[in-house]
């Protein structure tokens, strides 16, 4: 995993108190017992991390790690270009 | 005894879950340690559009709950005249031909009755019989049905009516940020629905208008009265909504349902359509997995939430409608509509088509 697959993996676990080696990309929210109230508290904490701004109806989509993970990446790359991303609004 | 029609009624605001999310985050942002939480929760809770009772620039003006219950009477008469008018219209039977009422709400509290009210505006006979009922919350809209039906069971030669008028958006309560209220406040909508229960030996149930109800049961969760509820507080209704609400619906309802249909000679896989309450996106969720159903079997239900939100009672009844409208069953089919609630209970109405 890169940098911000880490990172993003480090905040996930923290937030439900679980070790990371348990999480994968391929794991669903369900799995890791994530409610939408979780997924929420996840994105501020993500969102502070990376200097982004999760759009709000974004969240509703996310349904494993490599959701948030893809989703964080598009998110960094549209900001350094200056545009907004489709896929994560 | 027949599900002959149902009528709703809603207000004429109507916003976009944004507009609503938005105001209520500028009224509450210096509450709230991260304002962001209520447009993002608002944002996922499965609901596009809400109707109010008032325009959202004047709800911070309800400061008690005596304004806010003054207006609940004035805007429930209207609104349940108004969807009483629609069912009768649809079956085609007139007020002076109603033999009892039920109306059932949890948004507000009169006395005499919104029921009794309304037999002042209608020509309803004086010797109706009345069954206001509250408290049930989000079941009383099957439940309404089952004792409806228990009504013209009865009296078959009778038509029932049940009314629902649920105005959510005079519930919200500024001194509550709670994430149970932020929820509600983003869920609920306001609406009112009417139904006419007819009697086997009416006219209408002999033509064979709307579905027949077989059967209905009622199933009493003990010991989870912390689910969901109210606490009655000095300003009014302080919602209390338990994150268990889904485990509860996964727990129970597919041996709630499997027990009710083995009574009647019935396997799940006799049921063709499932008419379910509006709950919200997890509640749904969890039905749909408790029963196993495949994907898009609660089009109807999810579409009403993203349409207008949680109607509490009056939700499975806009659910109904839709299906009598659009989606009605191959004659001989069964379906179940069912809803749960307060207490914590579920109620399942057993159809036939």
């Amino acid at each position: 995993m890169d940098d911000v697959a880490l990172r993003t993996v480090e905040m996930i676990a923290k937030a439900k108190n679980i070790p990371t080696d348990t999480i994968t990309p391929e794991s669903t929210f369900e799995q890791l017992g994530i409610d939408s109230l979780d997924k929420i508290n996840i994105s501020f904490e993500v969102e502070e991390a990376f200097n982004i701004e999760i759009p709000d109806e974004a969240l509703g989509s996310l349904k494993t790690v490599g959701d948030v993970i893809n989703g964080v990446k598009q998110l960094i790359d549209a900001k350094a270009a200056g545009t907004t991303p489709a896929a994560t609004s | 005894m027949r599900i002959a029609s149902v009528g709703t009624a809603y207000p004429s605001h109507r916003y976009a879950q944004p507009i609503i999310a938005e105001a209520l985050r500028e009224r509450w942002q210096h509450k709230m340690e991260e304002p962001r939480l209520l447009t993002r929760l608002f944002a996922n809770c499965g609901v596009d559009f809400r109707h109010t009772v008032f325009p959202i620039e004047h709800y911070p003006s309800l400061d008690c709950f005596e304004k806010t219950n003054n207006e609940w009477i004035k805007a429930a008469v209207d609104l349940g005249q108004q969807a009483i008018c629609r069912a009768l219209d649809h079956a085609g039977v007139e007020p002076q031909e109603i033999g009892a009422i039920f109306f059932a709400s949890v948004t507000g509290i009169a006395s005499p009755t919104i029921d009794a009210r309304l037999i002042n505006r209608l020509p309803f006979p004086v010797n109706i019989k009345r069954t206001p009922i509250f408290g049930l919350g989000c079941v009383a809209g099957a439940a309404g049905i089952s004792r409806a039906s228990d009504y013209v069971r009865a009296f078959p030669k009778q038509y029932a009516l049940l009314l629902s008028v649920e105005l959510c958006s005079l519930t919200w309560q500024d001194d509550d940020q709670s994430i149970a209220n932020l929820i509600s406040c983003g869920l609920f909508g306001d609406g009112a629905a009417a139904v006419v229960i007819a009697g086997a030996e009416t006219e209408v149930a002999k033509r064979g208008m709307g579905p027949r109800v077989l059967d209905t049961r009622s199933t009493f969760y003990r010991n989870t009265e912390k689910v969901m509820g109210w606490d009655i507080v000095n300003t009014g209704f302080r919602i209390v909504l338990s994150p268990d609400v889904p485990k509860v619906v996964e727990e129970n309802l597919l041996g709630n349902v499997e027990g009710f249909l083995a009574d009647n000679n019935l396997k799940r896989e006799d049921i063709s359509t499932y008419i379910f309450h509006s709950g919200g996106p997890k509640v749904l969720e969890a039905m749909q997995k408790s029963l196993s159903l495949p994907e898009g079997a609660l089009a109807p239900s999810w579409k009403s939430l993203r349409e207008v939100g949680n109607l509490s009672a009056a939700s499975v009844l806009a659910v109904m409608e839709s299906y009598l409208k659009e989606h009605p069953g191959e004659p001989g089919t069964y379906s179940i509509l069912a809803a749960m609630g307060p207490a914590f209970c579920s109620e399942l109405v057993l159809l036939q088509w």
